[in-house]
């Protein structure tokens, strides 16, 4: 061993020893850095929640690990603009930038079915390298190298396992950003909820000779149903109307709002005369609105008097609305109009029905008959018909919860499909 | 030229560190303990020392306070090198009064980065803020 130390030792050349030290220490700076950078990969994007931040922490971080001269980071996120990041910045622009990344088609590699390419541009190579990601979003990472440079095995699996990580921490950004999106969606639909509610009658006016009861359910938060009263306290005429505006959920609400105001607008100027001018009215005034929204409301305008005890009404294109007299069968009273925003002229006439003691009227909207249970059975007419005069005898305030329990009973584990409104008037002895 | 002290008694540490920081056209001096790093800085214009705690005869911590005893050097800048879990020495030392607390292993680019900084902010009565620990 000693003559062989002796040997080596004739051979060293001082100045060779300097410049392997030299490159040994290069070496050793360069995969200590690449340790470090690995050990601060989770930390890189830690408390970054927009995609953004995640790419420029990702390029910098894997720009510290490889020894490409450039590193790029695409993504394209669904129904959103791509975002591009590349350190340094600026090193390609931004024509170059998209012939590099994507197929000729314009396609994301991984869409095309490219598992990685090596791309030239100018006097560069560029590694390109498809991320997956869960979802329609797309992503790509580029290594950028100079022709005369050795493409790395090590190096290109680190950079990949790198991106593959960072891909992780996008979908995770872009589930909480969605979540938060859902939260604020959820937020507004409980704002709209608590004016919507506001919008139906906290009180029920009262009437000499009429019990009065009336409810409204949306099917989902906020719905297009509506009921209201406009009662005239100088001589307690009863002007009432229910609605239901086409569709469901927060559009219908914002129209529902609007053809509300309007039609309490109009009965107010009509004092509630006539029920047939009210809709006439309210029909020229929204007309347009609704053919722009390809949207339309079935209305039916009452007009109670308690002197005469007479009840007028219009209806437009409205059902259900039923008449049980308190010596006879319930039956359907048909619309003659048609609904708002069908045709400029509405068509409805007005009607007139004298209320004996007994008399029961309804207005309710087709989230009664319409409501199906398991079986795909829809409640219907007849048998709302008929559980309303088995329910005759009961006070308004008692017939209307019931049969909205019957027709909740009927669906069972269904959920509701449709907006329920239910107004139940019924003539007492005054 | 920029005088750094680099103070360490391992040879691999003052290479990486000589190497990292001489590619940045600092001009680098090596000292094995605290004594030595005393006997340079009376030689030589240092801008900036960087030391490690743990050597023999004299450690980092007590040439911290060494120096901010001492009326030449109260305000020349010093960054500690510590192994890492060591907050508590990293407290310390930035109580003593240095500038900055690099944990190792560091990466080329964190020590670059502080030590610029450092340097930028010159005679600093506080701490960088952003030191590597």
């Amino acid at each position: 061993m000693g003559s062989n130390l002796q040997a080596l030792s004739k051979t060293i050349d001082p100045q060779e020893d300097l410049q392997v030290i030299e490159d040994l220490t290069e070496e050793l700076v360069h995969t200590r850095d690449q340790l470090v950078a690995l050990y601060q990969v989770s930390q890189a994007s830690r408390g970054c929640w927009q995609v953004e931040q995640v790419l420029e922490r990702t390029v910098e971080t894997i720009e510290r690990l490889v020894s490409a001269r450039a590193v790029l980071l695409s993504i394209q996120p669904e129904d959103q603009d791509s975002l591009t990041f590349q350190t340094p910045q600026n090193f390609l622009d931004q024509e170059i930038l998209g012939q590099v990344l994507f197929c000729p088609q314009g396609k994301n590699l991984l869409a095309a079915g490219h598992f990685g390419a090596v791309r030239s541009v100018a006097s560069l190579r560029v590694l390109v390298l498809p991320l997956d990601i869960r979802g329609t979003t797309e992503a790509t990472l580029g290594l950028v190298f100079g022709k005369e440079q050795q493409l790395k095995s090590p190096e290109i699996k680190l950079a990949r396992a790198i991106a593959d990580y960072a891909g992780a921490q996008i979908e995770n950004v872009l589930l909480f950003q969605a979540s938060l999106e859902l939260t604020r969606l959820e937020t507004e639909m409980d704002l709209a909820y608590q004016v919507q509610r506001r919008l139906l009658p906290q009180q029920v006016p009262v009437t000499p000779g009429l019990q009065i009861w009336g409810a409204s359910r949306p099917a989902h938060r906020v719905g297009g149903d509506f009921y209201d009263f406009v009662a005239n306290a100088e001589d307690l005429v009863l002007n009432f109307l229910v609605g239901d505006v086409s569709g469901k959920g927060l559009s219908a609400a914002m129209v529902m709002a609007m053809t509300r105001t309007i039609l309490r607008s109009e009965i107010q100027d009509t004092q509630g005369e006539n029920p047939q001018v009210v809709l006439q009215r309210a029909n020229s005034a929204l007309y347009e609105d609704f053919l722009e929204q390809n949207m339309f409301a079935t209305v039916f305008v009452g007009s109670y008097h308690p002197q005469s005890r007479l009840l007028a009404f219009a209806n437009a294109g409205h059902s259900p609305v039923v008449y049980l007299p308190v010596d006879g069968a319930a039956r359907l009273l048909e619309p003659d109009g048609t609904p708002l925003g069908i045709l400029r002229q509405t068509l409805s006439v007005k009607q007139s029905l004298p209320l004996q003691t007994g008399d029961i009227f309804m207005v309710g909207t087709d989230g009664i008959t319409e409501a199906e249970n398991e079986n795909g059975e829809r409640y219907g007419i007849d048998r709302m018909l008929d559980t309303v005069h088995q329910m005759k005898h009961l006070p308004a305030e008692r017939l209307g919860p019931q049969l909205v329990d019957d027709v909740k009973l009927f669906r069972g584990h269904r959920a509701a499909a449709d907006d329920l409104t239910l107004l139940v008037l019924k003539a007492i002895s005054t | 030229m920029t005088n750094i002290l680099y103070v360490d008694d391992e040879f691999y540490n003052q290479r990486i560190a000589g190497f990292i920081l001489g590619g940045k056209g600092y001009q680098v001096i090596f000292a094995r303990d605290g004594q030595e790093a005393l006997q340079t800085l009376s030689q030589s214009p240092i801008d900036l020392v960087i030391t490690d705690i743990h050597m023999p005869h004299m450690d980092g911590l007590a040439l911290l306070e060494e120096l901010r005893a001492s009326q030449a050097y109260q305000n020349l800048p010093v960054i500690i090198v510590t192994a890492s879990g060591r907050e508590k020495i990293a407290k310390n030392a930035l109580r003593k009064g240095a500038n900055g607390i690099l944990t190792q292993p560091y990466g080329s680019w964190e020590l670059q980065s502080l030590v610029t900084q450092v340097l930028k902010a010159g005679v600093a009565s506080r701490p960088v803020q952003n030191s590597f620990i």
